[in-house]
């Protein structure tokens, strides 16, 4: 069936007894209002909690009671383990790897309470893990997270050299500066980080 | 075999599929039960993230751990052997066949890179695909309202998976360590459970969905109040082929929404005891409503839709799934007495384009497609054959 405002297939289905039925793609049902299942729930609640999301690194994350060490240590852009950003996250709705939810947990803390209504912590079954205790994380995370805190302060203070480099006209070294600079992004950004087959 | 793939043959299509059984409790208003588990791999990035490399390596480990699954289990709930399918390797119409019979997702069917599925033959119950959006989708399925049975399911392969196995001579839910090291270790932190791909999933990673065909609250205009009181329950309404889809025929999905916080057997409870009783009563009495009240007006509608059916010579998947719905109503509600609940059952699946392909065993165009669609309709349909499936 098509969407009565465009061209796609019309998802959203709304009968209501006097104005009859609505037949809308996504899109359209988003725009006019409509309620819109689950598979842009996510983005919904990533629109709710667009604050936590967008701190800056260089700022604490405030909603992390299950890291008290938070506070002495910033919070982390970039998951240590799979070079995740939190910005693709927040693009596409899908971590990278299970060591995000260590990575990012003051921010998605709140989301996924909001996901869950309220829920913070799980209750069921618990597997079988290989590392002793259930589910024991299989990088030390805290120290991968610090790494990836240090890079990203690297990178900050390297473009600041960069820019006082090309201001002196030291161009050569403003050039060996950068290409450090992406060495460090791309070690941040490669789904190969950390080579988590091994 | 046939040309257009050879994870399906004809017969098999013509002989259904048994999730779509109508001797199962309730099943004249919940069509099937299923229960879903999303698990990840410790230390391998999901699906989306990984490399091609990784993702082959995830699925030569789950795949070889699911291997060794055969009759596990005991009485109807045995799991026999699961057979393994590359899904990335099927030709594009195993695949829309699979994604049409809820095998798979259409995510699932897309792309080329390391992908999978395990699927118990011949009753079609447990799939488990690979590579989705999370490393291991492990879905059960059931006719009627049989939650309770598919979870039960679900749970042991999924314990299974993990390495802890049925004591052998031990009592019904006693487990045991799997000494063979090949199990697999799951993606799990104790705060957040089982770890998915999309935070949505977290917790349990369960889902359990029922298949709800409520026609009667659909013609009374009631519908829209069970979307909203199932909203107001965190519940989540969606189409015959789920996330996204169309709500098709009147053929409604019906699943839990939050996954974390709340052990499985509560979930279940919740779901199946405070929510779908309401559910169902509340369609019977629409039905009662309609043919007490509204008779001649419902057997109108009831009996145009099966005029059409045995009487047209071309039809859309669009015009015949709505049609089949008012028929169904009409069985159940005693108007129609020489057609089958279960027959409309299993042509809700066929009308599909790759399902009536397979059947018929011949690629066909749009066109060819309409008047076979019809044919069918007419051959399964006639008046004086009750019971021709």
């Amino acid at each position: 069936m098509k969407c009565d405002r465009c061209e796609n297939e019309a998802t959203v289905h709304e009968w209501t007894k006097v104005g009859g039925e609505k037949h809308l793609c996504e899109q359209c049902a988003s725009k006019a209002g409509l309620p819109v299942q689950s598979q842009t729930q996510i983005t919904q609640l990533i629109a709710q909690n667009i604050a936590s999301l967008l701190k800056p690194a260089s700022e604490p994350a405030s909603e992390s009671p299950a890291a008290p060490g938070a506070d002495a240590t910033p919070a982390v852009t970039v998951c240590p383990s799979c070079g995740t950003a939190l910005s693709q996250f927040r693009n596409s709705g899908l971590l990278g790897c299970p060591d995000c939810y260590a990575a990012f947990e003051g921010q998605l803390a709140p989301l996924i309470q909001r996901a869950h209504e309220g829920a913070t912590h799980h209750t069921g079954k618990t597997p079988r893990s290989r590392s002793g205790g259930p589910g024991a994380p299989q990088v030390d995370v805290r120290a991968a997270r610090a790494l990836a805190a240090e890079r990203v302060k690297k990178l900050d203070v390297l473009k600041k050299q960069i820019g006082e480099a090309v201001a002196a006209e030291h161009y050569e070294r403003a050039a060996k500066l950068r290409d450090e600079v992406r060495r460090i992004e791309t070690e941040l950004a490669s789904p190969d980080a950390g080579d988590m087959t091994t | 075999m046939s040309e257009l793939g050879t994870v399906f043959t004809s017969d098999q299509v013509r002989g259904g599929a048994s999730w779509l059984r109508t001797d199962a409790g309730d099943s004249d208003v919940v069509v099937s039960s299923r229960v879903r588990l999303a698990r990840n791999l410790a230390g391998l990035p999901f699906p989306k993230k990984a490399s091609k490399v990784q993702k082959q390596h995830a699925m030569d480990l789950i795949r070889a751990r699911l291997n060794r699954i055969k009759g596990l289990g005991a009485g109807d709930e045995i799991i026999g052997r699961l057979q393994w399918i590359d899904v990335h390797q099927t030709t594009q119409s195993d695949r829309t066949l699979m994604v049409e019979r809820h095998l798979i997702s259409k995510e699932h069917a897309r792309g080329d890179d390391p992908r999978g599925v395990a699927i118990s033959f011949p009753d079609e119950q447990v799939s488990i695909m690979v590579n989705e959006e999370d490393q291991i989708r492990l879905q059960v399925m059931r006719p009627g309202l049989q939650l309770a049975s598919a979870l039960r399911q679900a749970d042991l392969i999924d314990s299974f998976l993990n390495g802890v196995v049925p004591r052998a001579g031990g009592a019904a839910g006693e487990a045991e360590m799997d000494r063979s090291p090949d199990w697999l270790n799951y993606a799990f932190s104790p705060r957040f459970g089982y770890l998915t791909a999309c935070p949505t999933n977290v917790g349990t990673g369960m889902r359990v969905s029922v298949m709800m065909h409520l026609p009667a609250l659909r013609l009374t205009g009631e519908i829209e109040k069970v979307r909203r009181a199932t909203k107001d329950m965190s519940m989540a309404v969606r189409g015959y082929y789920g996330e996204g889809s169309d709500a098709a025929g009147d053929f409604f999905q019906i699943s839990n929404q939050t996954t974390l916080g709340k052990p499985e057997r509560v979930i279940l409870h919740e779901f199946e005891r405070e929510v779908l009783p309401y559910v169902v009563d509340y369609e019977r009495k629409a039905r009662l409503f309609m043919v007490q009240k509204r008779r001649t007006q419902t057997e109108d509608t009831v009996f145009r839709a099966l005029g059409t059916l045995r009487y047209a010579r071309r039809i859309t998947p669009e015009e015949a799934l709505p049609l089949l719905s008012q028929v169904r109503l009409g069985i159940l509600a005693g108007l129609v007495t020489d057609v089958k609940v279960s027959t409309v059952n299993q042509l809700v699946l066929l009308v599909q384009p790759h399902h009536l392909q397979r059947l018929l065993d011949r690629e066909m165009d749009q066109d060819a497609r309409r008047e076979a669609r019809a044919e069918l309709m007419r051959e399964w349909l006639k008046p004086d054959a009750s019971a021709s499936a």
